[in-house]
């Protein structure tokens, strides 16, 4: 995705010590967003008002937004160990670079 | 020889119902898996059959013991899966080409990164997830 000049942007309802946290413990190769005030979270309708522990966090979600900023895929989860299969990510990320 | 069949029945039914969640715990890195439980519950579902075969084969005794906590572990891991782990539904999440909602967040850094500052550059791929704990 980012060799074809595109980004990722992780979200996570943390504060930035945790995202930074996040970011180097797992040496990820793209930026992890602290979205503190459920910003985006609440905008793209994945908020998880009780969350563990009673918190709001986020449901987990992927987004593909193509470079004309419309959303061109989603994919929320509707349990918990439910997540979007990466065979299947790439290949929505291929069709909207393919554009 | 009727009885050491019911004896086998009963215990690799136990076997296999326990196999389910140990599996899924240790096949949680294959997506498939994790999405879908599919083989394990299969596993689960094989090992109750069996366990039922061994309970009605004995009528009385402990292989009716056994399929009860057949049926127990059965309830629990058919549970956690789709009641416990659930999660609410999203609201309002926006429509297919629909303009993405703009944000502007802090990074790992403190840096502000604006979503519509990417425009006319490429896709971007937005990951929501639930935090670190």
């Amino acid at each position: 995705m980012q060799q074809a000049g595109g980004t990722v942007l992780a979200i996570a309802s943390d504060p930035v010590p945790k995202c930074r946290q996040v970011h180097q413990a797992n040496g990820l190769p793209f930026a992890v967003l602290s979205d503190v005030d459920l910003q985006a979270i609440t905008a793209f309708g994945v908020l998880h008002q009780k969350g563990p522990r009673g918190k709001p966090i986020a449901l987990p979600a992927n987004f593909l937004i193509d470079a004309d900023g419309r959303l061109r895929w989603g994919h929320v989860s509707r349990r918990v160990q439910d997540r979007v299969d990466p065979a299947d990510l790439i290949q929505h990320v291929r069709h909207v670079i393919d554009l | 020889m009727s009885t050491t069949t019911t004896t086998w029945l009963a215990i690799s039914g136990l076997a296999l119902v326990l196999a389910g969640p140990i599996s899924y715990a240790l096949l949680l890195r294959v997506p498939w898996v994790r999405s879908t439980a599919a083989p394990n519950l299969a596993l689960v579902a094989v090992g109750l059959a069996l366990g039922l075969i061994a309970a009605v084969r004995a009528r009385h005794g402990w292989p009716v013991w056994l399929a009860a906590g057949d049926v127990l572990l059965t309830l629990m891991f058919v549970g956690a899966l789709f009641g416990l782990f659930r999660l609410p539904a999203p609201s309002q999440v926006p429509g297919e080409q629909a303009p993405a909602p703009d944000f502007t967040l802090p990074d790992q850094d403190g840096q502000p990164v604006t979503l519509s500052s990417f425009r006319g550059k490429g896709p971007v791929l937005l990951v929501f997830y639930r935090g670190h704990w």
